[in-house]
């Protein structure tokens, strides 16, 4: 569904992205993991059009989407839930929810809609009236998924939902997913929580200054101590 | 006494002026981060405009419409041919608005001359309203009265409407917004036509007030830049307090110190950024 080749970027003189290639297969969850720095960011933003790459493919559906806007990449169906949320706190829960509703221009029922949301995550719509930063952590990132969502997307951009939130929040975070991927969405998801990433996502990669180093299983990472150690500082 | 009040009407319906052109020039520079100087140009477009409509035998609201659309579409060719390709680029903006005040100045003393001329007050409100020994021209009241509309309408817009939403959304984070499948060039256009739109509104009800001369648009810039400044960067409200109170000061110190009245606003500036740095609206922003 999405397949990045040789994508190479630069912040200035510094080249963030050294040649990344990946593929998410429609319907799969990818976790990207590394460590800080590795340029994780950088990829989901690239995709996302927020950062323009200078060289290399980005192809979503099989349609180039590299030289794309932001606005126009988000229409064609990818969702960003960004790190650190990013809600905007001069809107109140509602507004973050409903400024993002994307009016399906075909005239045929979208996907996602508020009551969808809510039906998701009914904690919103108690407090729907409450700004956006008056919320928890958790409920945050639920606000951030939520409002991806409402922009109908067939592909979820998900970068370290799991940031900063206790461990029982971080299991109900991989619940989420599960329930997203079961919906039908493909999701690549930066992770620096290996367990949530193992257990939410069906192929992992790892990066390391700005290209890809190792790709495998959940499984086949469990087992690759040398791997954890070397990469992920485990 | 009754002839303060009077000139407290004037002062308010000065200060009505003042906010429709600095509501324009305060969300633009909220949302776009854009310091429009070209501002004051549109004002005086709007009065010119409409003079020229007059002079066609159109009724003055006719006139009115007409020319707030016609600067609205001026500011979006502005915004689509020009400022588009500068966003981002501070010094620039300021050289390009700066510069086509100039522009339009003198386009608009070669198409309209250097003759003072004034808009005359609409038939039907070419009257007044005596309250015991108080007569208020019906005009002024009616500018009041279009201020306040005003202020509820972008109240309405801007709390209650998606528009509004995603506008204060990319005050907050702008390339968010983008990434929610939002045009946001297309928000600036719109927002820039809008506030040239408001300015020409001004200018128009300004005619019969301020009359049209050449040099008025830089005199309405530095007020309503002042107005902005003191209602605080990027808030309407604060411009709605902020020219209001710039009307009511200017007026009366007209009366008391007539020489004095432009430093007295200058004055309350200072003392107002000496007591809230961010104005009386504005938000505190950390670096
Ligand atoms: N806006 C920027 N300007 C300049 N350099 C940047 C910018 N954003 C990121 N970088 C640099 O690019 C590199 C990769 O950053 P990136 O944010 O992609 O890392 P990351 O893998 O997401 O890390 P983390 O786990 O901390 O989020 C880092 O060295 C960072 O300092
Ligand atoms: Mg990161």
């Amino acid at each position: 569904m999405l397949e990045l080749e040789n994508v190479h970027a630069y912040y200035g003189n510094s080249h963030i992205l050294q040649g990344v290639s990946l593929a998410v297969p429609t319907g799969k969850c990818v976790a990207l993991l590394g460590r800080n720095g590795a340029g994780k960011s950088t990829t989901i933003h690239t995709i996302a059009g927020l950062h323009k790459s200078q060289r290399g493919s980005i192809r979503f559906k099989s349609k180039p989407v590299e030289s794309l806007t932001s606005y126009q990449i988000s229409r064609e169906g990818i969702g960003l839930v960004p790190q650190g949320r990013r809600i905007f706190p001069s809107l109140s829960i509602r507004e973050n929810l409903t400024m993002a509703a994307r009016k399906n221009l075909k005239g045929d029922t979208s996907e996602w809609d508020i009551e969808k949301v809510y039906e998701l995550f009914p904690v919103l719509k108690e407090r729907e009236k409450n700004m956006g930063t008056q919320l928890s952590g958790g409920q945050q990132q639920m606000l951030a998924i939520g409002r991806a969502l409402m922009t109908d997307p067939q592909f979820l951009l998900m970068d370290e939902p799991s940031e900063g939130l206790a461990p029982v929040i971080i299991d109900q975070i991989g619940d989420i997913v599960a329930k997203l991927k079961e919906s039908g969405l493909s999701i690549l998801m930066v992770e620096q929580n290996i367990s949530l990433a193992c257990q939410a996502a069906d192929e992992i990669l790892i990066m390391n200054k700005g290209t890809i180093v190792w790709k495998g299983t959940p499984d086949e990472l469990l087992e690759n101590d040398e791997i954890q150690h070397k990469y992920l500082g485990v | 006494m009754s002839i303060y009040i009077v000139q407290l009407l004037t002062g308010v319906a000065y200060g009505m002026l003042y906010f429709m052109i600095a509501a324009g020039l305060t969300i633009i520079l909220g949302v776009m981060n854009v310091v429009n100087l070209a501002h004051g140009a549109f004002f005086l477009l709007g009065t010119y405009f409409a003079f020229t409509f007059m002079s066609l035998h159109l009724n003055f609201w006719l006139a009115l419409l007409l020319a707030v659309i016609v600067t609205a579409i001026l500011g979006i060719i502005i915004e689509k041919l020009l400022i588009n390709k500068l966003y981002g680029k501070e010094l620039e903006q300021v050289l390009l608005t700066f510069g086509l005040t100039f522009v339009i100045a003198d386009c608009a003393k070669w198409i309209w001359g250097t003759e003072m001329q004034t808009i005359a007050v609409p038939e039907l409100l070419n009257s007044s309203i005596t309250i015991g020994e108080m007569v208020f021209p019906a005009y002024r009241l009616f500018v009041v009265l279009v201020g306040c509309i005003l202020a509820v309408i972008l109240w309405y817009l801007e709390s209650r409407t998606r528009v509004g939403a995603i506008i204060r959304a990319g005050v907050d984070d702008r390339a968010m917004v983008a990434a929610l499948g939002i045009n946001v060039r297309l928000v600036f256009t719109g927002v820039f036509a809008f506030g040239a739109g408001l300015a020409g509104l001004s200018g128009v009800l300004g005619g019969p007030l301020i009359g049209m001369y050449t040099g008025m648009d830089s005199d309405i810039l530095v007020t309503s830049l002042i107005v902005v400044v003191i209602g605080g960067l990027g808030s309407w409200k604060g411009s709605f307090v902020g020219a209001i109170l710039i009307g009511l000061i200017e007026t009366l110190g007209k009366i008391w110190f007539p020489s004095l009245s432009m430093l007295i606003v200058f004055l309350l500036m200072v003392v107002v950024l000496m007591i809230r740095p961010q104005g009386l609206y504005g938000k505190v922003v950390s670096q």
